[in-house]
């Protein structure tokens, strides 16, 4: 750098600074300057091609791709944090142990700083001393905003009276037209109806059943009440057993059921007690 | 070593399509250092000196063809130098919320921090002593002392009055002296 004598000779008017080795004390990396003017160059013609061709650049995207784009962002943030969480296992803030220590410690601190003070609650310095200005303060506040407040005064009652008014001209207006139409009324209560209902449906299911019942006899219930079971229903079992063993055989029992068939119920008594006398002899 | 186009005929060149970019490249030829210097000895960061060298040449691009030749081509391009400049450093004061003066001592730091500095004690003291003046101060004493720019130019650069620079530059020059002999 070359320097101008005329230009320096206010140096002469500090010594201090006259010493200072004029030289650029300021150094450059290796070929920089070299380099400097291709990067320039390149660095216009970026400007220059952001500047013709904004703001796509011969590119295109699909529809709606930026409309869509910043929910496709949050949608894979989520996912990625959600994988990041399945980690197996319990996990910890970056850094808590490195930190623990020194959070534990400003814990304790707290807390015997807090145990120092626990004796009482605390107020402010000279608390009680402002108390009673900030009070009447208030009360100035307060009573002059009521004197506003009557510059836009109402009657009486009025906001009382007001919701009255203006139900009488709305819903109640609407309600007294709902009654000139007319009143439906129902011929039998509802409740009686279905209580009437039910019980005679009750009284129609049980007298079917008590009627079907009786038509229904089962083949034993029907014995039961058959002459011959009445009849032998009297002699032990014991004396039945003996007789059968020693009279019938199996060769009988065909005989005996076709026989059965044959007899006559009426005068079925008086021949059990003939074949009993016969065959006793 | 290089034949320095004469700026007229630069212009001329730019004016032409055709030969547009010959006389961008020769533009940067000429100038690219000095601006380059220029610029470091505010910012003192080759990084950012980097970043801003390349800025100012792209908004010399962009602007030369409406360049209307009321004042030098050099002093134009300095004073979009020195904006750049200015704007970076009010942007760093506001990323990093403190007052401008502070920013001076944060390059200091850088200053001291720097492995492309490599000047003696003496000027290490110096470099640091402009940083402590006001941003237009050093701006003059940059000016002055190490481009020997004549105040009439320096006047068209920081658009402030011929008689206001002189003052400037004084008041610089003594709080320099101050520092070098207060801390000798």
């Amino acid at each position: 750098m070359t320097s101008d004598s005329e230009n320096r000779e206010w140096l002469n008017d500090y010594m201090s600074l006259k010493q200072v080795n004029p030289n650029n004390p300021f150094i450059v990396p290796v070929g920089y300057f070299e380099g400097l003017e291709q990067q320039i160059i390149a660095s216009v013609k970026l400007e220059e091609l952001k500047k013709n061709n904004a703001p796509a650049h011969g590119f295109s995207v699909p529809k709606n791709y930026f409309e869509e784009l910043s929910d496709n962002i949050n949608a894979r943030i989520k996912i990625e944090e959600a994988l990041n969480t399945e980690a197996p296992g319990f996990t910890v803030p970056e850094n808590y142990f490195e930190e623990l220590a020194n959070n534990i410690q400003a814990r304790i601190n707290v807390e015997e700083a807090l145990d120092k003070e626990a004796t009482g609650f605390a107020i402010p310095e000279g608390y009680f001393d402002n108390l009673q200005q900030q009070i009447q303060s208030r009360v100035f506040v307060e009573e002059a905003l009521d004197i506003h407040a009557d510059s836009f005064a109402v009657p009486h009652e009025y906001f009382n009276q007001l919701t009255e008014d203006i139900l009488n001209k709305t819903t109640r207006q609407q309600e007294s037209e709902k009654h000139n139409v007319g009143v439906v009324r129902r011929l039998f209560s509802s409740t009686a109806m279905k209580y009437a209902t039910a019980a005679c449906l009750t009284l129609a299911v049980g007298g079917t059943i008590l009627l079907t019942r009786n038509s229904d006899n089962s083949a034993a219930d029907q014995h039961n009440q058959s002459f011959l079971h009445k009849s032998l229903s009297a002699i032990p079992i014991g004396d039945i057993q003996n007789y059968l063993k020693m009279n019938v055989d199996a060769t009988d029992t065909r005989t005996l059921i076709d026989e059965s068939k044959q007899v006559n119920a009426d005068n079925l008594s008086n021949d059990l007690q003939d074949e009993l006398d016969t065959t006793s002899q | 070593m290089s034949v320095q186009v004469d700026d007229a005929e630069i212009l001329s060149k730019f004016q032409d399509e055709k030969t547009r970019n010959e006389a961008f490249n020769l533009l940067l030829k000429k100038y690219q250092q000095k601006l380059y210097w220029h610029i470091r000895r505010m910012v003192i960061d080759h990084d950012d000196a980097d970043d801003l060298i390349q800025d100012t040449f792209v908004k010399v691009w962009k602007n030369l063809p409406g360049f209307r030749n009321d004042a030098q081509l050099y002093t134009w391009m300095y004073r979009i130098a020195t904006n750049e400049c200015i704007t970076f450093l009010n942007k760093k004061k506001q990323k990093n919320n403190i007052p401008l003066d502070d920013v001076s001592y944060e390059l200091a730091d850088t200053l001291a921090d720097s492995s492309y500095f490599n000047g003696d004690q003496a000027q290490l003291k110096l470099q640091q002593a402009i940083l402590t003046l006001p941003e237009k101060q050093r701006l003059v004493f940059n000016m002055k002392y190490y481009d020997d720019m004549k105040y009439e130019e320096m006047s068209d650069v920081l658009g402030t009055s011929v008689g206001a620079l002189k003052a400037s530059f004084h008041l610089a020059v003594k709080k320099i002296e101050a520092f070098l002999l207060s801390r000798d």
